[in-house]
């Protein structure tokens, strides 16, 4: 039985702005497609459309040519629709065939009680199915590797697909970007056997290498327009990348045109620096100098801010203005000087229930306070030339910070360290989520702080980002430093190419 | 689109903002609703029991039995700042009651160096919980369950589960008696919560105590000291129950084992109603001082009335719901 799934003629708008625009594609039952394009491209929103989260406001969902309508979650369940996400919801303490059983509602059990036996079977029955062979059925989940955790996901995802004669779409959004190198490949073994079942799979990964190597057709979607879709065996790494970024590239106005070779004292240099997803690296970056990181998830590269300002444990040196770091010792590193504006606003830099004058002041009270009297007028003085200076809105100190926009929030972060004044200053992802207004002002804000003698580092997975922003870019790859661009040399194409092949 | 920054960083779009003058809060602000609660309580039983309600007696009786309460409540409420519970302040409570009376029984000690050694022994417990809290790792409602399980238990061994009162000097007794009507426990009791407003309210401790309850991980990524707070909160919270315990023997003139448990629901109602009714949302010493009082003022007129005594119980339990609904549950903004 050979059905197709698809879209046609999708549109989804978001306000003013169109996340989909015309989109239609077909997904051929045993056939894996990979879909690529950069962040904003509308990827998540057609997943969203096909799982029935996002309704369509112009086309549909469609099964064999026909509309399903309406489309809704459930009707997407019922219709063997299914979806693995990066971080797949999977209980750890529970084990293999207890995560499988549950994945299928004990179908084979009684209300009354747990028939194991029969449970055992369809379990085994299950991983069979996708080729795993070795995993023990009793062990818990969160005992397994990564690779082997996404293997069950995948046989749970895919068990109820057969047998009752119902065709199979299953969307994997990246799910080998938290893997080590070693178990990609056991994941993507998996992935093809999933395929000769003659079930559907949309493949979604930023690393350009493995989708090309994987998938059988490759649709790019650019700023919610479908651009190609195109058998794979025509197409290389390099052509890929440059569907993706489009010419629009050359427009990117640089933020500091005029900044040239950094000159200043080194104030940082990471020397074999290793930790978490990060092998042994060196880094040095100079005052006044805006380093970019670029990388796909799970490059090492969010580990590598980390590992600097001591939010994890590591080994090798790290000296900030000559002084040597302790490692996992934030504290420390923020009193040599290190700032870290992390990837994780809402739950590693916001306090959502504290007054905005109370986040922007929460690391540098010492300036405001005497250890038994917080002078409060001077906080509020402080509080609103911060919130002037990095426009922060609305301008009410006491506001609940919680209550603030994200970009309003971002800049506040950003705020509170400038108040620090740190020689070292590394952001994750600092526009993430946030409108372009405030995006171009932290930008601004960015390139003051460098103009003002700061070191930077920048992480972002909007390669754009990078090339508006940094005078350098090291390119992160399978937690190393693996490329290093400056100037004219940086493009996106460029940069994807070379994130995503080693 | 991006122009090059200017030298401040300031955004060049931005209108000018008339600066925001913070306003006094009005007196219909949603803070004010506990006074007026506390203030219409009062009234209404005045008006009803007009005899025995607004009487120096009851404001005496009252203020003398809720001290101790008091105490309880806001040694409850600094951990739970700090996002972290201490179930054990009841029987830190019990055991400080114990080991104070216990001193003047067996060894017969100044009443300095009983009162002395009820305060540390709730200092000992309070260091004892923030070590398993901050460096074990265990959860804050398990290790001082368990923490509070063991207090009891010296308690009971060290009295074979008797009364203490054999001993007790006047002096000592004396801490339990009243200037005018005002009882000595209750200016005890609010010198403790003014220490503590001042503490948690003005001081950079109090503010990255809120920092740590708001986020843990924000807190320690802002370098916060975690660890030592946590360890500090602790310690201040077993402080003030040890001292509870021992304005709690001089109050019955005795040590007994059997008091203690009843004070540790009514300090959480308190803690929580006292966040539903000030400053929403946030825990607080204002809030907590008068939603004690706010319980005491309605318990005793339902009891004058002739309710029965179980009625406090049902009453405290049935606050501490609706008060946690609003403050972090279904309710909560």
């Amino acid at each position: 039985m050979s059905r197709t799934v698809g879209v046609r003629g999708v549109t989804k708008r978001f306000g003013t702005q169109k996340a989909l625009d015309d989109v239609s594609i077909e997904f051929r039952a045993g056939e894996i497609h990979g879909l690529a394009g950069m962040n904003g491209s509308g990827k998540s929103t057609l997943v969203k459309v096909l799982a029935g989260i996002y309704t369509a406001d112009d086309g549909d969902v469609t099964v064999d040519g026909e509309a399903i309508r309406p489309m809704s979650a459930r009707h997407a369940q019922e219709l063997g629709f299914r979806f693995i996400h990066q971080e797949p919801a999977v209980f750890a303490t529970q084990t293999v065939l207890d995560n499988l059983a549950l994945g299928a509602g004990y179908r084979h059990s009684r209300p009354g009680a747990v028939r194991v036996r029969a449970e055992q079977r369809a379990a085994t029955a299950a991983l069979a199915a996708v080729g795993v062979h070795d995993i023990d059925l009793r062990a818990p989940l969160g005992d397994l590797s990564p690779a082997q955790r996404t293997m069950v996901t995948i046989a749970r995802a895919v068990q109820d697909l057969d047998g009752d004669g119902r065709l199979g779409l299953l969307v994997m959004d990246e799910p080998t970007a938290s893997l080590p190198e070693h178990e990609v490949e056991l994941v993507t073994d998996v992935v093809r056997r999933v395929v000769e079942r003659g079930i559907a799979v949309v493949y979604i990964t930023h690393d350009l290498g493995a989708l090309l190597d994987l998938s059988d057709r490759v649709s790019v979607l650019r700023d919610g327009t479908l651009v190609t879709t195109t058998p794979t065996d025509q197409l290389g790494s390099r052509q890929l990348a440059d569907l993706m970024a489009g010419d629009a590239s050359e427009e990117l106005a640089r933020v500091r045109p005029d900044a040239g070779d950094a000159d200043g004292p080194v104030v940082l240099r990471c020397e074999r620096l290793e930790g978490g997803r990060l092998a042994p690296t060196d880094l040095s970056v100079r005052g006044g100098e805006i380093v970019g990181i670029a990388g796909l998830l799970g490059s090492g590269r969010s580990t590598l801010l980390r590992l600097i300002a001591g939010a994890q444990d590591r080994s090798g040196e790290i000296d900030v203005d000559g002084e040597a770091l302790p490692a996992g010792n934030p504290r420390a590193a923020i009193r040599a000087g290190v700032a870290l504006v992390p990837e994780d606003r809402r739950g590693h830099a916001a306090f959502a229930g504290m007054t905005t004058a109370e986040n922007l002041t929460i690391a540098s009270l010492d300036g405001v306070a005497k250890p038994w009297w917080i002078r409060h007028r001077r906080e509020a003085r402080a509080a609103r030339e911060a919130m002037d200076e990095y426009d922060v809105r609305p301008r009410i100190p006491e506001r609940r910070f919680g209550l603030l926009s994200g970009g309003n929030q971002q800049k506040a972060i950003i705020a509170r360290w400038a108040r620090t004044q740190p020689k070292l200053l590394l952001l994750d992802e600092p526009t993430q989520g946030v409108d372009v207004h405030a995006r171009v002002q932290i930008h601004q804000a960015i390139a003051a702080m460098a103009e003002r003698g700061m070191a930077v580092v920048v992480v972002s997975s909007d390669f754009g980002e990078l090339m508006t922003l940094a005078d350098r870019v090291a390119v992160m790859r399978r937690g190393r430093i693996h490329a290093e661009l400056s100037g004219d040399r940086v493009s996106e194409a460029e940069l994807l190419h070379l994130a995503s092949n080693d | 689109m991006a122009t090059p920054a200017t030298e401040t960083g300031r955004a060049p779009s931005a209108p000018a903002q008339p600066p925001h003058v913070a306003k006094r809060p009005g007196f219909l602000d949603p803070r004010w609703f506990g006074f007026y609660a506390l203030a219409a309580l009062v009234l209404l039983f005045s008006a009803l029991l007009p005899g025995t309600y607004p009487t120096s007696t009851n404001l005496t009786a009252v203020l003398n039995n809720e001290s101790v309460g008091l105490m309880v409540a806001v040694a409850l409420l600094i951990p739970i700042v700090a996002g972290q519970f201490d179930l054990s302040v009841a029987s830190v409570l019990t055991l400080s009651m114990i080991v104070t009376v216990g001193c003047f029984q067996f060894f017969e000690t100044p009443t300095w160096i009983a009162c002395v050694a009820g305060v540390a022994v709730g200092a000992l417990v309070g260091l004892i919980n923030g070590f398993c809290v901050a460096w074990l790792r265990i959860n804050s409602l398990v290790a001082t369950l368990a923490t509070g399980s063991m207090a009891l238990g010296v308690a009971l061994w060290w009295t074979n589960g008797s009364i203490f009162a054999e001993n007790v000097p006047a002096g000592f007794r004396a801490i339990g008696d009243r200037i005018g009507f005002v009882p000595l426990p209750f200016i005890i009791a609010a010198v403790v919560c003014l220490v503590l407003w001042w503490i948690l309210e003005r001081t950079p401790t109090g503010r990255y105590l809120y920092a740590m309850g708001d986020s843990a991980d924000a807190a320690k990524l802002v370098g916060l000291p975690t660890s030592g707070l946590t360890i500090g909160a602790f310690v201040a919270s077993g402080t003030i129950a040890g001292a509870a315990g021992v304005v709690e023997a001089a109050i019955l003139g005795s040590g007994n084992p059997q008091v203690g448990a009843g004070f540790l629901l009514p300090g959480f109602a308190a803690v929580f109603l006292g966040a539903a009714i000030y400053t929403i949302g946030r825990y607080n010493v204002i809030g907590t001082v008068i939603a004690v009082f706010v319980l005491a003022a309605l318990v005793a007129g339902l009891q004058q009335f002739g309710l029965p005594f179980y009625i406090e119980s049902l009453l405290k339990g049935a606050v501490l719901l609706v008060a946690v609904a609003i403050t972090s549950g279904r309710f909560s903004r």
